[in-house]
């Protein structure tokens, strides 16, 4: 399979699970709207970069764009999951702080045309603690519901996945270009854990329900 | 490309290193899930017990309401209808007429304002807290017998099987209020010509039956007095920590069944908690 038919089948995923949250806008929370919201962002920038790359053959400026809106949707996301109203604080801050990082970034360390890698990796690191936070939230204040059914265990164990896997992923390609060893494994690699993720979140957005979450979520508060 | 290339021992560190990374998330995952449905269960047996608490507060409340209730009409049937009811008795003894037709009338009429002053009395004293507490279960059932007999309307009978020992206020005073709405269940829906009774004592465990040979009744068929009766029978129960088994079918008569292990402490009624319900 080539990767441009990879690619297509992406966006496919994308699109799917940009009509499922949309659908089911009304009945989802606060959190999984901007989810949707964000697949649908990831669906448009993904499309973009593709063209970007055909005309201009590098799409590093949209990826840089995209690193710091994709992380302050995913920090947002967040800000409507926990609810520790200082975990909150430190979300906020955390987006103005990444945004400064990636201006600091791309002035100083790596241009618009270079892969956002810093932005990326400490993205990946954020993600990782924002999904601890949340794992800790649910134990405090466990659900009635059965976990397996529990959009926010899905969505929460997905991001841990993929900010940790990502994070093995950056350091190995890191490893084999500085051996100049064979990428490909690596590359399907990456797509598989992309493909896992997308299909966990659409999973995630088809069972979230604003009713059932709502207790879980006052017993949190 | 091969200049630079890492060794095999590199290579089996990245590869161990990223087996151990895998397995760590793994085992992270299954320690949540197992953690998670722990608190689960907690946190179910704790609403649990909030829920048991707060029925049985409930129930109590009610019952503190009906007995403060019977305690007021109780009182109200000694001190003041009793008293009019007498003094009418009075009055009647002292009209004397000269036709003896009229006087067997006015005689008749005195005998019957005894008769109800009498009733009254017994009503009242039934209920009375302070008179079942006074006499006792045993002895406050054997009255109750007595009067059902003296009445006419059933065929009563006790048996007391047992040494018979105390289990404090609050549950004899309970055990007689769903003896009195057994009874009254009987008497209103049974049509029955017969009533048994038994009152067993065994040291660890307490029993009440209530028996009649009515027509009896099937579940579904309960009209809402009667339904909500023997519901009184079970909630009463609950909040001393008895259980009430009710039993009955088309034709075959009704059980009324009360089992209470006398050395149980309940919150509401043992320790620290006062005495009485009212």
């Amino acid at each position: 399979m080539s990767f441009d038919s990879i690619y297509i089948v992406y966006l496919i995923i994308l699109l799917i699970i940009t009509i499922v949250g949309f659908t089911r806008y009304k009945s989802l929370n606060k959190g999984f709207r901007v989810l949707t919201i964000l697949i649908l962002c990831t669906l448009i920038s993904e499309s973009i970069k593709k063209v970007y790359g055909k005309v201009y053959h590098n799409n590093m400026p949209v990826a840089h764009i995209w690193g710091v809106a994709e992380f302050a949707l995913y920090s947002a996301t967040f800000y409507y999951l926990l609810n520790n109203s200082k975990i909150k604080k430190a979300i906020v801050v955390a987006v103005a702080l990444m945004t400064a990082l990636e201006i600091w970034n791309v002035f100083f360390f790596e241009n618009l045309l270079q892969f956002p890698s810093l932005i990326l990796n400490i993205s990946q690191i954020v993600y990782v603690l924002y999904s601890l936070l949340l794992f800790r939230q649910m134990l405090l204040f466990p659900a009635e519901q059965s976990l397996f059914k529990q959009s926010l265990f899905w969505f929460n164990l997905n991001m841990l996945f993929y900010g940790t896997t990502m994070f093995l992923n950056f350091a190995l390609t890191s490893y084999f270009i500085q051996n100049k060893l064979d990428m490909t494994a690596l590359y399907y690699f990456s797509i598989v854990v992309n493909f896992i993720f997308y299909i966990l979140i659409g999973i995630s957005i088809l069972i979230d329900n604003k009713k059932a979450n709502m207790m879980s979520i006052s017993n949190g508060k | 490309m091969a200049n630079n290339a890492p060794n095999s021992s590199e290579l089996y560190f990245i590869f161990f290193s990223a087996t151990a990374f895998f397995v760590f998330l793994a085992g992270f995952i299954i320690y949540f899930i197992i953690l998670y449905q722990k608190k689960q269960t907690q946190n179910k047996v704790e609403r649990e017990i909030l829920e048991a608490n707060f029925k049985q507060e409930f129930l109590k409340a009610r019952l503190e309401i009906q007995e403060e209730t019977f305690t007021y009409v109780g009182r109200e049937l000694h001190d003041n209808i009793n008293q009019v009811l007498s003094f009418v008795k009075l009055n009647l003894a002292m009209i004397k007429v000269e036709e003896s037709a009229q006087q067997t009338k006015i005689n008749e009429n005195r005998d019957l304002v005894a008769q109800v002053i009498t009733d009254l009395r017994d009503l009242s004293k039934s209920l009375s807290f302070e008179h079942i507490t006074k006499l006792g279960l045993v002895k406050t059932i054997e009255n109750e017998v007595e009067k059902l007999n003296k009445s006419g309307l059933i065929d009563a009978e006790l048996f007391i099987t047992g040494d018979i020992y105390p289990m404090g206020e609050q549950r004899e005073l309970v055990l007689f209020r769903i003896f009195q709405e057994a009874v009254n269940n009987t008497i209103k829906h049974s049509g029955a010509n017969q009533l048994k009774i038994s009152l067993q004592y065994i040291p660890e465990m307490f029993n009440l039956t209530i028996e009649d040979d009515g027509v009896g009744f099937s579940a579904n068929s309960l009209d809402h007095s009667r339904g909500s009766g023997l519901m009184n029978i079970e909630n009463r129960a609950t909040v001393i920590g008895a259980v009430a088994s009710i039993s009955s079918s088309r034709g075959d008569g009704c059980s009324v069944n009360v089992n209470l292990n006398p050395l149980l402490q309940i919150k509401y009624i043992d320790g620290k908690y006062p005495n009485r319900l009212s």
